[in-house]
């Protein structure tokens, strides 16, 4: 699966930004058929979880009223540079992981 | 009196006028068309009770059997604790063409420091098949309590949004929104 995090050029140490997280998932709600007409198991993204120099930003339970590849926006701040990491997990048991350096101007 | 305003109550009255209809249809029905007292007409006005029964029981969804799925998550999620209206704002277009992805901000008015911060924001669909839409946890490293997400929606119906603080305060707002292609086509 793809995924990527998407934050702005430039970012200024404790000024707030705007963090993009864009999954690649079908995100099937279980009410959708097949060709054969049977139903097609629900498999959304259940659990999604971002950290800064492992530390906790944001969490999201998702169901299945989010809509084919999520996308998701949110705020936050850093003062020092660091990594940005989003682990994710669908009802299936696949889980992702992604990775995005920050480099904060002081 | 704002425009929103004027918005929400139209879509009230619509509600209203429909429970009236289902009403009035299903007395009707109950009284039987003592003139049509042909088969086919007697099948499609036991269509049409059934119809207007269905209407009426969620409109009026006032004792405890006939709870729709969302009353039961609604309740179940603020643990029936008072739940303030306002402090929450949804962005979402009032028509949205595409029901399988719409365009949703939620943003809750927080100063989100270290003692007053918006621990979670739910999201909750009236007519989904499955009510709960997200839930999203924040922290005070969060400078502002604002998600952008991208929403399925079953038909027309009001989106709710439920914000609970750090001080356990329960805070929500409710808005409709208008669907011309529905989201599941399928069985739901």
């Amino acid at each position: 699966m793809v995924a990527r995090i998407i934050v702005p050029a430039n970012i200024a140490a404790n000024e707030p930004f705007e963090v993009r997280i864009l999954i690649q998932h079908p995100m099937e709600t279980g009410f959708r058929q097949d060709m054969m007409g049977s139903l097609i198991a629900k498999n959304v993204i259940r659990s999604l979880s971002v950290t800064f120099n492992s530390e906790l930003v944001f969490k999201g339970s998702l169901g299945t009223g989010i809509a084919a590849n999520p996308s998701l926006q949110f705020w936050m701040k850093a003062s020092e540079s660091g990594t940005l990491k989003m682990v994710w997990e669908d009802d299936l048991g696949a889980l992702g992981e992604v990775e995005k350096n920050l480099k904060i101007k002081n | 009196m704002t425009n929103k305003d004027i918005v929400v109550n139209s879509y009230k009255n619509k509600r209203a006028m429909i429970g009236f209809f289902a009403k009035y249809l299903a007395a009707r029905c109950s009284a039987g068309f003592v003139g049509l007292a042909l088969p086919v007409s007697a099948i499609i006005a036991g269509v049409q009770s059934k119809n207007a029964a269905a209407q009426s029981n969620n409109i009026a969804s006032g004792s405890k059997q006939d709870q729709t799925p969302f009353e039961i998550l609604y309740k179940e999620i603020t643990n029936s604790q008072p739940v303030s209206e306002g402090g929450v704002v949804i962005e979402t277009p009032r028509l949205a063409d595409n029901g399988h992805s719409a365009a949703l901000r939620v943003y809750v008015d927080s100063p989100m420091s270290k003692d007053d911060f918006v621990k979670s924001i739910y999201l909750l669909s009236d007519r989904n098949p499955r009510p709960f839409m997200a839930r999203f946890d924040l922290s005070p490293l969060n400078p502002r309590a604002e998600i952008s997400t991208r929403v399925r929606l079953n038909g027309s119906q009001n989106v709710y949004a439920l914000a609970l603080t750090s001080k356990g305060k329960w805070q929500s707002v409710h808005v409709p929104v208008e669907v011309t292609e529905s989201a599941c086509l399928d069985a739901s």
